[in-house]
């Protein structure tokens, strides 16, 4: 008997929670997830947002719970940006297709179709997309070597500075702060001082004798060694009890 | 009995929600089965668990972009026969090897992740710039590589990653690019010409020390013998 009871439960508790999210007048009702697993968010919002939704089962086996808590009735819209916003905090992307979408880790969604937006035109959205920005200036090269830092793990900036063009790959909220930053770089006042930063340092470069430009350049390719020998130290780290 | 039954049966109901999970082999026997489709798979392939939420699909385009979208990700690919009566599942690194359709018209760019070969006429930038900028947007088993003569892009990889691509090449390759490809020319030879050594006369002279040694001790032993020459000839009396 007690059995029984405990697989009812669970039964009944399974139905409460697919009948979660609730719509009136077209809004989606305040809700509440909590320590849900990510599997049964997915469920609860594609339901709501009536989306057929495909993904890798092992994917998902290892994701942490979602807690989400949503005081006001809000649009779909906005449920769909509460959903890429989940999904991005479990390393997660959303592939939108016409039937629904695909979800997948986002270092695997730079190899599918993301759609590509010219600048300015770029959605405020957690999902990511592909932007491009024609610079007015020739000096791409610089802004994106400054940037880099700041894109998102699987994130990308690439400049293509025959074209005048600078591609970047991250969710259209990075790539909003991306534009502002790169408005504000991209003026005649920067521009200048690039030029005589760089008559500058060619000037300098032509004082030097053969003998130095060599010394600097093996001065480079030791601190991009150490660069990388770091790196390395920091993703394969060696145990703290390895002695020899 | 009658106990353990009802047990089991909502053990499972309970377990399954509303999720259909579903073998990715099997979506595709079930899938070739209802279109009337022959279909081979590679040895290699591993089949994989797919989880369905959400509104069910039954639209053949969306059952089969599904199928060809969860291979890539998974490291497979599908190619499609000419006929569209039968297609084929392999490893995607398989695909290069494949005799894929050859596409050179955008609008017959299939909707899915199957895999083709494009080639496409690049206008106004050099074809083997584009090559180099665009291979980080490949997907992990798709090429690009330029034709060599004809300032041509050929692209093999899915479907829809090459309209990605399309789309990009189209926003880089305008008219405007070869006016801004010269001046970033001109730009850039303005600076390698300041930044070039200029040695002055005394640098040079330092390092050459002994050719110079060598070079003056000569032109002053001519001078030397020139003065000695119109000495005598001045004492002897010609001049």
């Amino acid at each position: 008997m007690k059995t029984w009871f405990f697989f009812m439960m669970i039964f009944l508790s399974s139905i409460a929670i697919a009948n979660g999210l609730q719509i009136k007048d077209g809004k989606v009702l305040p809700f509440e997830f909590k320590n849900v697993s990510l599997e049964v968010a997915i469920e609860e919002i594609s339901n709501v947002l009536d989306l057929s939704v495909a993904y890798n089962k092992s994917d998902l086996k290892e994701k942490l719970p979602v807690t989400l808590k949503v005081v006001s009735a809000i649009e779909k819209e906005e449920l769909k940006e509460y959903f890429f916003r989940i999904l991005s905090m479990h390393n997660m992307s959303y592939l939108e297709e016409d039937f629904g979408g695909i979800i997948m880790p986002t270092r695997n969604s730079r190899d599918f179709y993301i759609p590509l937006y010219e600048g300015q035109k770029t959605p405020d959205t957690n999902n990511n997309v592909l932007s491009s920005y024609r610079m007015q200036y020739p000096f791409g090269g610089m802004f994106i070597r400054n940037m880099r830092p700041d894109l998102s793990r699987y994130g990308r900036i690439m400049d293509f500075p025959k074209a005048r063009s600078i591609l970047i790959y991250d969710t259209g909220k990075k790539i909003q702060y991306f534009l502002a930053s790169l408005k504000e770089f991209d003026t005649k006042e920067n521009f200048d001082r690039y030029i005589e930063k760089r008559k500058e340092d060619a000037i300098k470069e032509s004082k030097k004798s053969k003998e130095e430009k060599k010394i600097a350049m093996l001065e480079d390719q030791i601190k991009e060694l150490e660069m990388s020998s770091k790196k390395s130290q920091e993703i394969n780290p060696t145990p703290k009890n390895d002695k020899k | 009995m009658l106990k353990i039954i009802i047990t089991f049966l909502l053990t499972i109901t309970a377990l399954s929600i509303n999720a259909r999970e579903i073998s990715f082999i099997k979506m595709i026997d079930e899938y070739a089965k209802n279109y009337k489709l022959s279909y081979s798979i590679s040895p290699g392939v591993k089949d994989f668990e797919i989880t369905l939420r959400g509104r069910k699909i039954d639209k053949q385009e969306d059952v089969f972009k599904i199928i060809t979208t969860m291979g890539a990700l998974n490291g497979l690919g599908v190619a499609v026969d000419k006929s569209g009566g039968y297609f084929k599942i392999l490893s995607g690194k398989d695909m290069r090897e494949e005799d894929l359709s050859i596409l050179t018209d955008e609008k017959l760019i299939p909707d899915n992740y199957q895999y083709i070969r494009f080639i496409y006429n690049i206008r106004y930038l050099d074809s083997r710039e584009i090559v180099r900028g665009l291979r980080p947007l490949m997907s992990r088993y798709g090429r690009i590589r330029d034709d060599g003569i004809g300032n041509k892009v050929v692209m093999i990889d899915t479907a829809k990653n090459i309209l990605k691509i399309l789309n990009v090449i189209k926003t880089l390759d305008i008219p405007e690019t070869r006016k801004y490809a010269e001046e970033l020319h001109e730009f850039n030879e303005e600076f390698q010409k300041l930044s070039e050594s200029r040695e002055g006369f005394l640098n040079v002279l330092a390092k050459q020390h002994a050719l110079f040694i060598i070079l003056f001790s000569l032109i002053f032993l001519i001078i030397g013998f020139m003065i000695r020459g119109y000495m005598i000839r001045r004492i002897e009396g010609g001049l």
